[in-house]
């Protein structure tokens, strides 16, 4: 049993810190980035796998209960609605902007 | 007779006035050019050189007072922080039988388990009322600029808008609309369990009622502005949004009076319905901010 519990405390560990560079590198990306598609994918990147690492990471630190099963209802609603969010603002751009060529590579399809 | 002709005159000029018909009158301060007069003109150097030396003078002496005024402040703060008792003393203000008082007798004096609850708008309800109020006149003055009738619309606008919606409607953002379905009914479920709950557990009227505002700006995005007005039409939300304020009123109103120092507390129930109508107020106002500035009507 206790074997048990400090793997999943270890595993719990690694994937917190993991979400944690996630989540920095996605600050990085974006203050770095130009363009706001760019921008986009880079807070899109924390929004779903940092979220989804720091998430699992603390349920497995604390073990399972009433607040873990309320962890996995926050992380589906953020994984219901950020993309949704971001995929109307990326359609708003898309929509707006005169000549997106010039802004960035566009795929015919 | 020529009283009320009088009483006419004001209220047309009111509503002139409410209308937007009326310009106001110019009630500047400070103008940093001032032309004077054409007939006491001087010539135009003469005016450019006198207005020169009056800037020049201005900001010679802008600094020289923003720092003795900023120095007089400085001194006045730091006398009044001299004269506060020192941090974390025992007898401080703050460790006195308030707060003693409010976490032994919280629950039997406003019959509230959460004491955030039960201060909030049991011990210090007039400042909520107060909070309320100035929420549902925010509402009115937005109402007053933006809502859009017969009389501020030009036909043309009106078409415009029709063009509009007409093309939004035909190009329905699926996703949206898809998650939309799914999600909605989970936060109203959510935003009415924050407003019961008030009493119990960490929420109450505010979160709740921001929630609840939050799903309909979400419905009114997704299903778009035509399905959100078979559920919420102007009427609707003016009556909505008064009896929210005016239930608050009359339950603290009644409470203070049959209930409140020292007397024991007759209105069980009383923190759940103010939660609820500080919700609905709360909910109107966040909907309506959205629906006046995103389309000028709700």
């Amino acid at each position: 049993m206790s074997v048990i519990h400090e793997i999943a405390t270890g595993a719990g560990l690694a994937l917190f810190l993991f979400g944690l560079f996630v989540f920095f590198s996605a600050v990085l990306g974006l203050f770095r980035f130009d363009y706001v598609l760019n921008r986009m994918h880079a807070a899109a990147v924390g929004d779903s796998l940092g979220i989804f690492c720091v998430l699992i990471g603390l349920m497995l630190l604390h073990g399972w209960s009433l607040s873990a099963g309320k962890t996995v209802l926050i992380f589906v609603f953020l994984w219901l609605t950020s993309p949704v969010a971001s995929h109307l603002i990326a359609g708003m751009e898309v929509d707006t902007v005169p000549d997106l060529e010039k802004e960035c590579e566009v795929e015919e399809r | 007779m020529s009283k009320d002709r009088e009483r006419a005159r004001f209220t047309r000029r009111l509503t002139a006035w409410v209308d937007g018909e009326r310009e106001p009158k110019d009630q500047t301060l400070f103008v940093m050019e001032q032309h004077p007069p054409r007939h006491v003109r001087q010539s135009e150097e003469e005016f450019q050189r006198r207005e020169e030396d009056r800037l020049r003078k201005f900001f010679n002496w802008y600094p020289i007072a923003a720092a003795v005024i900023c120095a007089v402040l400085v001194a006045i703060l730091l006398t009044t922080v001299m004269s506060m008792p020192g941090f974390g003393e025992e007898d401080n203000p703050i460790n006195n039988e308030v707060s003693d008082r409010y976490l032994e007798y919280g629950a039997e004096d406003t019959g509230s388990e959460n004491v955030v609850t039960a201060m909030i708008i049991g011990y210090r309800g007039f400042d909520t009322l107060g909070e309320s109020c100035v929420l549902f006149l925010a509402v009115a003055a937005v109402m007053i600029l933006l809502l859009r009738d017969r009389k501020n619309t030009s036909e043309l606008e009106v078409r415009q808008i029709e063009r509009d919606e007409a093309e939004a409607m035909s190009h329905e953002d699926l996703i949206l609309k898809q998650v939309a379905w799914v999600l909605i009914p989970f936060i109203f479920l959510f935003a009415i369990y924050v407003l019961l709950n008030g009493e119990t557990s960490p929420g109450g009227g505010f979160s709740g009622g921001t929630i609840l505002g939050a799903g309909l700006i979400l419905f009114s995005a997704a299903f778009g502005f035509r399905r959100m007005q078979v559920l919420m039409n102007r009427r609707r939300y003016s009556a909505v949004r008064t009896f929210g304020l005016l239930l608050y009123g009359v339950l603290y109103g009644l409470y203070i009076f049959i209930g409140a120092n020292g007397l024991p507390n007759y209105l069980t129930g009383m923190i759940l319905l103010i939660d609820l109508a500080v919700g609905l107020v709360v909910a109107c106002t966040m909907y309506g901010f959205y629906a006046l500035f995103s389309r000028g009507e709700i």
